[in-house]
């Protein structure tokens, strides 16, 4: 999914309302998923979503300065994902997790194996959460297909090749985490 | 198969099993009617951070022409204000009386200490006492504690008359 890029870097003021209804139909949907996979929360991921587009209304003059749209955006939201997810400590992570472990598909399958695989959802990302936060925000972000490495280094601020190796590392250690019994928590 | 390799393998399935998880959160479809939600939060949202808005009726000249304007106005309002401020500021009255040092006090000003008339006596080395003449209470080493002891309590005995015959006095 390409933004249309031209729209944007000629948009002048007049048009940067346009521009910006287009970056909305482009992009809500790609960040609102950035921000679900950190808040594990739908109301708060849309929340995060229309926070970043007003942070983007107010620099909307700026628009046409931004060389990937996209790249730049889901930064923006990541952040505030980040740091609404550190703000708020009044709900339960537990409750988050099962929340989001019912709302990802299981079509095709028994009433049995819905609820399995909703447990072993839940349970992943419990270990995901017991990840060290660098090696997590990797692996968060390179679950999403339309981000390469270099794309998840600059959303993060670091080296492409500490990305690759923070991903392995934490590769290695949910690969750990995962073997552990359940009980053992 | 190597145990090692099978171990990789088996941590590899594992964590390629979490990942699926996060590959499934990256693949969810947003809630209807998201892009109209954020799009009518956006027209709701106040203009951003424009502070002053040039109203764009005005072309190029006139537009600096006002900016001036403007400038020359802040510009005035700022200097009257310090200068209202600065009129109405009275400095205190300066007195008549020129008050002069008291000569007595040694050149020191009127509201320092006084030293209370005490006189500063520098500190000397004390030397060494002697209460003895020099020779009287030195004991010779040949002599017995006996005769010691009676020749300290002698001159305590002595008759200041009688005199005692010198060698001087016997070779006369």
């Amino acid at each position: 999914m390409e933004i249309f890029d031209s729209a944007v870097h000629d948009a002048t003021r007049p048009h940067a309302d346009e521009a910006l209804a287009a970056l909305v139909d482009q992009y809500a949907a790609t960040l609102y998923r950035v921000a679900l996979s950190i808040l594990r929360n739908a109301t708060d991921a849309e929340d995060a979503v229309q926070e970043a587009f007003l942070r983007v209304l107010r620099h909307r003059e700026t628009l046409g300065e931004i060389r990937d749209h996209r790249v730049w955006l889901i930064r923006i939201v990541w952040n505030i994902s980040l740091d609404r997810k550190r703000r708020a400590k009044t709900r339960p992570e537990t409750e988050d997790i099962s929340e989001l472990a019912r709302m990802l598909p299981a079509d095709g399958l028994s009433a049995e194996a819905k609820v399995s695989a909703a447990q072993h959802h839940a349970h992943v990302l419990a270990c995901v959460e017991r990840l060290p936060a660098k090696e997590r925000e990797v692996l968060i972000l390179s679950a999403f297909e339309e981000l390469s490495s270099v794309e998840i280094a600059e959303v993060l601020g670091v080296t492409e090749s500490s990305v690759r190796s923070r991903l392995f590392r934490a590769r290695n250690l949910m690969a750990e985490l995962l073997q552990r019994p359940r009980s053992i928590r | 198969m190597n145990p090692s390799t099978q171990y990789d393998s088996l941590n590899n399935a594992n964590a390629h099993s979490g990942e699926d998880t996060l590959r499934l959160i990256a693949t969810l479809p947003a809630p209807a009617g998201l892009e109209d939600r954020i799009k009518s939060r956006l027209k709701s949202a106040p203009g951003g951070g424009r502070v002053l808005m040039w109203p764009s009726s005005l072309a190029g000249g006139a537009r600096s022409t006002v900016r001036a304007v403007a400038a020359a106005a802040i510009v005035f309002v700022v200097v009257g204000g310090g200068w209202g401020v600065y009129s109405h500021v009275k400095p205190a009255m300066e007195s008549n009386v020129i008050v002069m040092p008291r000569q007595g006090d040694g050149g020191r000003d009127a509201g320092s200490f006084s030293s209370a008339g005490a006189m500063r006596t520098p500190q000397t080395l004390k030397g060494p006492v002697l209460t003895h003449p020099e020779g009287e209470g030195q004991i010779k080493s040949d002599e017995k504690p006996s005769e010691q002891i009676a020749t300290r309590k002698a001159p305590r005995a002595r008759n200041p008359r009688t005199k005692t015959p010198t060698v001087e006095s016997a070779t006369r």
